[in-house]
């Protein structure tokens, strides 16, 4: 693990948003484009698909969030961050302009040097499709190092799927496959219906040469592993990103640790093999 | 040590052996000398290990809000019982599921201050510090002497309603509750300010007052809550005030007066100052006193034409 | 074998005046009837020799809560929020407990391995670290048990010990060292040296026996679902006081506090004990109950920590005990661990 690039850990970069959008249509949502106000920090900020970062507003707090952006993205930092607590209902009420804090990098990666050579098959559900977005980004740019790429994106209705503008752009691709699922049909849909385990069932995606990476709710996570496993999927071939409650993000803090593993460390993401060794304490 | 007499264990043991109870929440014996420690009996055979003495310090009343729906047996001392009846006329038990097991009570040890008088550490307490009728025939310390600060104020020795009685109530000492919250009301509002802030300033935010507080059952605590967040819980004076001022607050007409968030504190603040002086209120405003008559309605939730209205700004 | 000097008590006065001079003075006194670490005023004696305080010192170095950043009412702007620096103020621990010195080694691998964290760095930088020899061992301490002692000199700096007038000083570290080269004592003599032996051997004599907690991490494998841990966690009230006076447990929070005039970031102890600490946006708690909780404190100190960093996060000050309001003894939940059976955990009760 390579130490925080900032002397103070504790101390948020001091940022300015650039654009906020609605990312989905009940508008629990919003996508936020920032820029560093500093051009040294911006130089010192270097990160991977899978990793996040603490935003936090002056006098209400900090929260993490997965980064939704890519490195291959110049000048592009994105998260997108969904109403639930405090933090994010007061960075709900921000507009372009104004000030917010960031510490990161934070956290390990999604393994981009495994997949190198391999094929890659994303499966993303509801609102934890935001480090997948970055990871496809990324694996886009350097297309020609991975094997074949599917993408299966599911979401309550068409509305909540998040990155619109992104699933249809790879949806016209043709050196990767993106199937766009909704739990149940929609006027309009003309897309793939059914749950995401359902869907991928469906699909079957072959396990020779492939790493599979989940992220979405724990029940999609739950009925999506046995479908994997039926594929001929091994543990060690799974990885998965977690999100237990975090404050300090470095480790230290000791409320986000799964067995000897601190989510925010060692992690956010998982193999299932490593996971399948420690208590189900997430 | 004293174990409970054999005639009111084979009762217990008959109450779980019959179902009429699924646990007893008694008192055991704890690894340190002086101090009792929660029990929790669930097999007729292991009643043996409960036992009642002067080191019960803990108000058993208090764990009943995790045995919701079950029937269980409690020891009860006369200061806990006042609680059980505020909790009851709040509706959060029903006697019918309770079988009371009431304690005669001439108080619990204030072990910190047996240790303060010997100058030594607890496992090296003189014999002739012991409470009088401790053991068999020694000269002994005077019970009144090494009681708990808040037993000289006890409200009630022995519960009045229960099952099985252990021991021979003592007279009830009726003595002047409010004398010391006078005494603090008859001191400038500056005087006041300085001796709360002192005696605050020992706090040290665990919440053992309001996690052993029968009355705090609220299932997320305001200091607790995330969403939103009412409280930054620092050390910080201002955060210690609020926190128990608000706590106080909370308790006022509901609090019985059974002392046991003083008796817990590991910071030995007198809490009971800030808790009687809003009893003090509520009887003078509606002559209500919340450990006495589980039928009354709780003052705060009930309308009254003639109530009070004089604090309304 | 570490330099040793002889403080007799006719230079006790001259010495402390010597360490007020190197820095703020820390050490046992009686504050609102409580024995307890606390900055000595310019002409306060430290009372030392009384037993464990009812606190650790660990807030010496990890406050219980500190700003770490400062700003104004009116400023949504970081660039204008200040930095609290971290303090640099020289300070003298002195009389530490040799159970609360042995905690400071796994507090540095916590806070300065990986991500440094200043603000303990400073203050451990900074502080001179005295311990005393325990003379008065209790019947809840267990150092023993993980490998410490009366005398063990693990985390200071300089270890004092009561000998006839006077006292016995060792320098156990460079900085140690360094230190009581200034200070003008004379070097003790082998009499001195043996006679600090010998009070070593009669606290380690005071000593109840116990068996040695070295190695409980293996025996805690195959227990996460153990019964045990919801039948010890059963009279918890979950106050948290066994982890805010532990010398070892340093889970924190972050938080901003607003001000009058604006407000602070501020770092403060939590706990594993709380409900709250680990409950996810969403609502979902992985750790739903107090014997959950409890499993944590317990494999937290006797697994994980050996497993990351080979150390316990357990030093057997027992003040866990002493503190607990109502008794529960961390002693009787290991012996409950060592008597466990894995085919139990199959139980799954938690």
């Amino acid at each position: 693990m390579a130490p925080c690039n900032c002397h103070n850990p504790y101390l948020p970069y001091p940022m300015v948003i650039r654009q906020v959008t609605d990312e989905v249509e009940d508008r629990s949502i919003k996508t936020y484009d920032l820029a560093f106000r500093e051009s040294a920090d911006a130089e010192a900020f270097r990160w991977q698909p899978g990793q996040f970062c603490e935003l936090s507003l002056l006098g209400v707090g900090e929260a993490p969030f997965g980064i939704a952006s890519s490195p291959a993205e110049p000048e592009l930092l994105r998260f997108s961050v969904k109403k639930a607590g405090v933090v994010t209902a007061a960075l709900h009420r921000l507009k372009a302009g104004d000030q917010i804090g960031l510490r990161g990098p934070l956290g390990n990666a999604f393994p981009l040097e495994l997949m190198r050579a391999k094929n890659v098959l994303i499966i993303g559900g509801g609102f934890a499709f935001t480090t997948l977005r970055a990871l496809i980004v990324s694996l886009l740019d350097q297309r020609a190092d991975y094997g074949d790429i599917t993408v299966i994106y599911g979401a309550r209705t068409p509305g909540l799927l998040m990155y619109r503008s992104d699933l249809d752009a790879w949806q016209s691709r043709s050196d990767m496959r993106m199937i766009q699922t909704i739990d149940q049909p929609y006027v309009g849909w003309e897309g793939q219906v059914g749950l995401v385990p359902a869907v991928l069932e469906q699909t079957a995606p072959s396990p020779s040469a492939t790493i599979a990476i989940v992220c979405g709710p724990p029940i999609m996570i739950r009925f999506t592993m046995p479908v994997l496993a039926r594929l001929g999927f091994e543990n060690q071939q799974i990885y998965t990103s977690l999100e237990n409650r975090m404050k300090c993000g470095i480790g230290k803090c000791g409320r986000c640790n799964i067995g000897h593993k601190y989510v925010c460390l060692d992690g956010p993401v998982f193999s299932m093999a490593e996971l399948s060794a420690l208590p189900p304490e997430y | 040590m004293s174990q409970l007499p054999a005639e009111v264990r084979a009762c217990i043991a008959e109450w779980l052996a019959q179902g009429e109870i699924d646990l007893f929440i008694g008192y055991e014996a704890s690894s340190l000398p002086f101090q009792a420690t929660p029990a929790f009996i669930r097999q007729p055979e292991e009643v043996d290990r409960l036992i009642w003495d002067a080191t019960c310090e803990n108000n058993l009343v208090s764990f009943l809000k995790r045995y919701r729906g079950q029937k269980v047996g409690i020891m009860l001392k006369g200061c806990d019982a006042r609680s059980l009846v505020s909790l009851m006329r709040e509706g959060q038990w029903i006697r019918e599921r309770l079988r009371i097991v009431a304690a005669a009570c001439p108080g619990v040890l204030d072990v910190r201050r047996m240790v303060e008088l010997a100058h030594t550490e607890i496992e090296n307490l003189p014999g002739q510090l012991l409470p009088q009728g401790w053991q068999h025939g020694e000269t002994l310390t005077p019970l009144a002497d090494i009681r708990h600060v808040t037993c000289a104020l006890c409200l009630q020795h022995t519960p009045t309603d229960y099952d099985l009685l252990v021991g021979d109530p003592p007279p009830e000492e009726h003595p002047d509750s409010f004398a010391a919250v006078r005494e603090i009301e008859a001191l400038s509002s500056d005087e006041r300010w300085q001796f709360f802030t002192q005696e605050l300033s020992k706090c040290n935010l665990c919440y053992t007052c309001r996690n052993t507080c029968p009355m705090c059952y609220c299932n997320v605590c305001f200091v607790d809550q995330d969403a939103p967040r009412w409280f930054t819980a620092t050390t910080a004076p201002p955060d210690i005030h609020f926190y128990q001022v608000m706590r106080t607050f909370h308790l006022a007409g509901r609090c019985a007066g059974c002392y046991a968030c003083t008796r817990v504190c590991p910071q030995g603040v007198n809490l009971w100052l800030l808790l009687d002086k809003l009893r003090a209120d509520v009887w003078e405003l509606y002559q209500d006193d919340a450990g006495t008559n589980p039928d009354a309605k709780p003052p705060l939730t009930t309308y009254r034409e003639e109530d009070d209205n004089s604090f309304v700004l | 074998m570490p330099e040793a000097y002889h403080l007799p008590s006719g230079q006790y006065d001259a010495w402390l005046a010597t360490l007020r001079r190197h820095g703020r003075l820390i050490a046992p006194v009686m504050r609102e009837g409580e024995y307890r670490f606390d900055v000595l005023a310019d002409d306060e004696l430290p009372m030392l020799g009384r037993g464990l305080t009812r606190r650790s010192p660990k807030w010496v170095f990890f406050p219980q809560h500190e700003a770490m950043l400062r700003f104004r009412r009116q400023a949504d702007d970081y660039a204008s929020a200040e930095v609290a620096q971290p303090n640099n103020t020289p300070q003298v621990l002195l009389g530490v407990a040799p159970c609360d010195a042995a905690s400071l080694p796994m507090l540095d691998r916590i806070f300065m391995d990986n991500y440094h964290d200043p603000y303990y760095a400073a203050r451990r930088r900074n502080t001179l670290v005295i311990a005393l020899a325990c003379a008065r061992p209790t019947s809840t301490c267990f150092c023993h048990a993980l490998g410490g002692g009366p005398a063990d000199a693990a985390g200071a700096d300089l270890l004092l010990t009561v000998i006839d007038g006077g006292y016995l000083l060792e320098t156990i570290t460079p900085a140690g060292q360094s230190a009581a080269a200034g200070w003008g004592l004379d070097p003790a003599d082998g009499d001195h040296r043996e006679q600090a032996t010998r009070a070593h051997a009669v606290a380690v004599e005071k000593l109840k026996p116990i068996e040695s907690l070295a190695g409980i991490e293996a025996k805690l494998e195959g227990l996460f679902n153990h019964p045990l841990w919801r039948e010890a966690a059963e009279k918890c009230i979950a106050c948290g006081t066994c982890t805010y006076n532990c010398p070892e447990c340093h889970c924190f929070d972050i938080r901003d506090l607003p001000l009058a005039d604006g407000g602070e970031r501020v770092r403060g102890w939590d706990a594993c004990m709380y409900a709250q600490f680990t409950v996810h946006a969403s609502g979902h708690n992985p750790r739903p109950d107090q014997g959950a909780r409890w499993r944590q404190r317990i494999m937290h100190k006797f697994s994980y920590l050996p497993a990351n960093i080979g150390l316990y996060g357990c030093v057997g000050c027992g003040r866990c005990i002493t503190s607990c309001p109502v008794r529960l003894d961390i002693r009787q939940v290991l012996d409950a661990v060592r008597r466990a059976l894995p085919e139990e955990a199959s139980r799954g009760t938690v």
